[in-house]
């Protein structure tokens, strides 16, 4: 028996599919999201099923999850991602008590007890001034890929200060540095810096470990450790970051299926449409 | 076990025909509800609403405000338009028969209701009152626009320990050639070391001398409406007003005790906030605001004899802290499998009994001081902890209000005060008033929520 | 009744924020006032508060909080009501901080006598605090004696005004607000043949925002006058010296409460009369409007200030960062519409 998570995010859209038996990951794609985010999901979802030699009818439940789930009408459950991401950063480090989720345009702090259940959450509001989508911005302005800002970090020696609130309004201070000719690097590590701040603000004053850093934007290096800097405490990245709350929903549909109640498979049974 | 669910407006529509052939006796007021939609209610096509004929009667009587204060006006009434005590003056003012009172300040539904086709928050937005303001910004264009309400006759406004952005806002309303009777409500503040608290409804204590600051602020009003508008309020009318203004909130007490202590929730929470929100000046009819309610009770209550309701037994059960300008949103709690279980809409002054062993301008007064927004945000956090225990909520919702002043941190204090007690998943959401853009953000927030909620109860 | 410590070295200082707290009433009960100038807007957790926000939370006011709460020689602070955002703060500083926190409410209405006994009674539940950190209750005399310095103090540093630059001007106001020094004026400023007078009105500023001062003048301006909340606008008048002696209290609140007005007094008419009247005596070409986001009483009364003066209006918003290029860009145009 399979289960699959799909988690339909604002920027991409992830599938995941695990096996019954030992909730081991058989096969998993990603695609950029676009207009037609149920087609898009369905196409996607077809890929990883052929990629496994799996059939629709193999997979006995599938759960949805991220901004688009409810497009998704093939899917038998919706559940938020905070509760997905929860399960699936806690089923590869069973004692977090911390998961940090910067996506492309939205950021979380999701908080579990000692049971490993998520007793609290906060996201970002209406601004993207701590999430991925202001490391687009400047890797845009710089002129780079995203993927390579994580390296010119080490070389930052003065990290800028960037004080607007406004993504919009950073980007402005960013052009500013840039013509007063501050090092890309210093920039880029100011920038992580404010990301870094945002998150803080999320997490408020008490903090308490492990800490565990999901979602795309931890795919880019020197993030976690702006975290680090600015919590104060270690940050681990969660192995494939970005795929986990689609992970964690395929935890889920094998939990709804199964109704094993272990571990962190019972909280959910029962949620519907 | 029977499940209730609640209806689009068309199907409100075809219920209140079949009401209508089964004999059912519509009020003045009443009528389909879409006729509301063609006179620029287009916001309420998107609403969902209590099966019901009673709550038909509270949307029509709720809708049909206008009308009746243009009614009142002909019939040489004065309206009188109360701003941000929310509550206290227009016991005052209906204690007299030639007056109503009303709040301006209820035109931040407006461009909810008309799906903004009001224009008021762009005509807000050219005074230079912009969307980092309080939604209460609709109340300036209202005033400019002259379509929504008739124009008041007097104006009277609290400052004071009241919010900035209701401050300024109002402030631009006389300052556009509105005059306005302003009074002061200090801060309540903590008892000095010698002071001996008087005891204010709801709970909260305050000092005899602030009480009787308020109380002179009250004869001062008493004598500049005399003046301004020829109408002597005495204290003998006082009294009456203050035994009738209680006939309403005993029976909103009445009304919120038995949805939030149901099995299944009786009500809608989108129709119990209408209802609760009657309590501040009766939408502009004290006696019919009663008929109003006492239906809607009895509903509830046969509902609850009769085990039938909304959701399950296994709805979460929210306590929801702070109004919301778009209405949808509380559709959108029950749509993510929450039901309302306690409330703290700012204005619990407005619900609590008028003390009546007291001389009434003093009652009045110690009303206003009760104002949760005239103390310390703790002293609201402790009221709401205490009902959040009584009705057993196992999660709660703080509603900020995009461009309040005090809803930051206020949210801070209510929040943490919340957690040292309980351990129940609070989350702060922030609701403009048009949330299309943010409808699919605001559901995930609640239905995170509701799965946190369900979660602990498992581990219980 | 303990009195407090009698060197300037070892006082400790009752901070406070608003020009409605005077500050002749603190030092008259032993104590040393200080009207703290914040230095910067600071995004740092609230008073170690468990959980942080920034979004509807004025800069100016977290700067303060955060400030007052971690400087070591600070025995108390003041806050009022005339702002909701500190009126919240005080509920924030009351539970997470140990410093002593008196909110004072300054009535923010004028017009009756009730809200002018309300003002004095404040003061004087504001001196049992000061005596509850060690102050002593002075006699009328000595609070008199003390107004009376103060009262001279204001006159020397007026009479500075127009004889200094003024950003010199504004740095020896809060110089006077934090330490009640006035410091000399150095020699006459005389301002440039082709500067054009400007003046400011809006918010308190910070320590970072003097620097405004100079981006004007670097355009052209020269700061005529200063109706910002922590200029010349918010000084007490002229003490009744007549009535001195007799009955100072009622003399510090008049002069405290109803000599200045405000934009959150209501109705708030006079700040639009005495703004018309300082335009046309100090003949500036412009106003600036300089106020903080989430200030709602400002940023309401923008347009009005703009329909009711005859000059151009400027209008910036500060949300707490530096001086950026964005408002050097305002700045620079508005005085290129002046000229």
């Amino acid at each position: 028996m399979f289960y699959a998570g799909v988690d339909a995010g604002s920027r991409t859209i992830k599938v995941v599919l695990i096996h019954d038996a030992d909730r081991r990951v058989v096969a998993s794609g990603l695609c950029a999201q676009g207009v037609r985010q149920a087609v898009l999901a369905e196409e996607l979802f077809q890929s990883v099923l052929r990629e496994a030699r799996l059939q629709r009818n193999d997979i006995a439940r599938v759960v949805a999850t991220g901004y688009g789930r409810n497009a998704l009408d093939w899917a038998d459950t919706t559940v938020t991602e905070i509760t997905c991401q929860a399960y699936g950063v806690r089923h590869q480090v069973p004692h977090v008590r911390m998961v940090i989720d910067i996506g492309g345009e939205d950021s979380k702090v999701i908080r579990l007890d000692q049971q490993g259940i998520v007793h609290d959450f906060a996201m970002n509001d209406r601004c993207a001034a701590g999430t991925g989508r202001f490391l687009e911005i400047v890797a845009d302005r710089l002129e780079m890929k995203l993927q390579d800002l994580g390296q010119i970090t080490r070389m930052a020696e003065h990290p800028a200060v960037i004080s607007s609130m406004c993504v919009v309004f950073a980007e402005t201070e960013i052009v500013g540095l840039l013509a007063s000719e501050a090092s890309p690097a210093n920039i880029v590590a100011g920038v992580q810096n404010s990301i870094a701040k945002r998150i803080l603000s999320m997490v408020g004053g008490k903090i308490e470990g492990p800490v565990v850093f999901a979602g795309g934007v931890a795919l880019i290096p020197g993030m976690s450790l702006a975290l680090e800097k600015e919590l104060k405490c270690p940050v681990e990245i969660a192995r494939d970051p970005q795929m986990t709350a689609a992970f964690g929903a395929a935890l889920i549909a094998a939990g709804q299926k199964s109704k094993v109640n272990a571990g962190l498979d019972h909280c959910l049974l029962g949620v519907g449409k | 076990m029977d499940r209730l669910q609640q209806i689009t407006l068309e199907e409100c529509d075809a219920a209140y025909g079949q009401w209508l052939s089964y004999g059912g006796q519509a009020p003045r007021y009443g009528g389909r509800l879409s006729r509301h939609v063609k006179d620029g209610n287009k916001g309420i096509e998107r609403l969902k609403f209590d099966n019901s004929a009673v709550a038909m009667n509270l949307w029509n009587f709720l809708l049909t405000e206008e009308e009746r204060l243009r009614e009142a006006r002909s019939a040489g009434k004065k309206l009188i338009g109360t701003m941000k005590d929310l509550g206290t003056l227009p016991v005052m003012v209906y204690a007299h028969p030639g007056l109503v009172a009303f709040y301006p300040d209820g035109a931040w539904w407006i461009p909810c209701l008309m799906d903004e086709n009001d224009r008021l928050l762009e005509v807000a937005d050219q005074l230079g009152v912009d969307g980092t303001f309080c939604p209460v910004r609709a109340m300036l264009a209202a005033f400019v626009t002259g379509d929504h309400f008739p124009a008041p006759d007097m104006l009277i406004c609290s400052v004071g320990a009241t919010c900035d952005d209701f401050s300024a806002i109002a402030q631009r309303v006389e300052g556009l050639g509105n005059p306005i009777l302003w009074w002061e409500l200090p801060h309540r503040r903590a008892l000095g070391h010698d002071e001996t608290g008087i005891e204010l409804p709801g709970g909260a204590c305050a000092a005899k001398d602030q009480i009787d600051f308020v109380k002179d602020e009250m004869t001062r009003i008493i004598r500049v409406m005399a003046d301004t508008v020829g109408a002597s309020v005495t204290d003998d009318m006082i009294v009456h007003g203050i035994s009738e203004a209680n006939k309403v909130r005993a029976c909103l007490a009445e009304l919120r005790l038995t949805i939030f202590t149901a099995d299944i929730a009786p009500l809608p929470a989108l129709e119990l906030l209408v209802a609760e929100m009657m309590a501040i000046h009766f939408c502009s009819d004290r006696d019919e605001v009663l008929v109003v309610l006492s239906g809607l009770l009895e509903l509830v209550q046969q509902r609850v004899a009769a085990g039938v309701g909304y959701l399950g037994p296994d709805s979460v059960r929210v306590f929801w802290i702070n109004p919301v300008a778009d209405l949808r949103v509380m559709n959108m709690l029950e749509e993510c499998g929450g039901r309302i279980c306690g409330t703290e809409y700012l204005f619990t002054h407005a619900l609590d009994q008028i003390p009546t062993h007291i001389p009434p301008r003093e009652a009045l007064a110690r009303m206003a001081l009760a104002d949760p927004m005239a103390g310390a945000a703790q002293d609201r956090a402790r009221r709401i902890c205490a009902d959040i225990k009584r009705f057993g909520s196992e999660a709660v919702i703080i509603s900020r209000i995009p461009g309040a002043s005090h809803c930051a941190l206020e949210g801070v204090v209510i929040k943490e005060t919340i957690r040292s007690i309980f351990d129940i998943p609070v989350v702060e959401i922030e609701v403009p008033p048009v949330s299309d853009t943010f409808q699919a953000s605001l559901r995930t927030r609640l239905s995170a929520l509701i799965e946190i909620a369900k979660g602990q109860r498992k581990r219980k | 009744m303990t009195s407090a410590p009698s060197t300037e070295r070892s006082r400790k200082k009752v901070i406070y924020s608003s020009p409605y707290i005077p500050a002749e009433w603190i030092a008259a009960h032993g104590l040393e006032p200080n009207r703290m100038a914040c230095l910067s807007y600071d995004r740092s957790l609230f008073v170690s508060a468990p959980v942080n926000v920034e979004a509807g939370v004025c800069p100016y006011m977290r700067g303060f909080i955060n400030q007052a709460s971690s400087d070591t020689r600070v025995q108390a602070i003041i806050l009022t009501t005339t702002c909701d955002q500190m009126r919240r703060g005080a509920d924030l500083i009351s539970l997470y901080s140990h410093i002593p926190c008196f909110l004072m409410h300054v009535p923010a209405s004028w017009e009756t006598s009730g809200v002018n006994r309300l003002f004095l009674r404040e003061l004087e539940r504001l001196g049992e605090f000061l005596v509850s950190l060690g102050g002593v209750k002075p006699q009328p005399d000595e609070l008199a004696a003390t107004m009376r310095t103060y009262d001279e103090k204001r006159k020397k540093l007026m009479a500075q005004q127009g004889m200094v630059s003024g950003k010199d001007f504004a740095q020896k106001l809060a110089c006077f607000a934090e330490t009640g020094n006035v410091t000399d004026g150095r020699e006459q400023y005389v301002p440039g043949e082709k500067c054009i007078p400007v003046g400011f009105i809006g918010s308190p500023l910070t320590g970072n925002h003097f620097d405004l001062f100079d981006v004007f003048s670097e355009y052209g301006a020269s700061v005529a006058f200063n109706a910002t909340e922590t200029g010349e606008r918010v000084l007490p008048a002229r003490f009744d010296l007549r009535r001195l002696k007799d009955e100072p209290m009622h003399v510090l609140a008049e002069s405290y409460f109803s000599s200045f007005p405000d934009i959150g007094e209501r109705p708030n008419n006079r700040i639009f009369m005495w703004m018309k009247d300082r335009v046309r005596d100090h003949h500036v070409r412009g106003v600036v409007l300089i106020r903080y986001m989430w200030c709602d009483k400002w940023h309401a009364e923008a347009q009005r200030f703009r329909e009711s003066l005859s000059v151009p209006l400027l209008d910036i918003e500060i949300d707490g960062e530096q001086i950026g290029e964005r408002t050097r860009n305002r700045i620079q145009a508005f005085m290129e519409g002046l000229r």
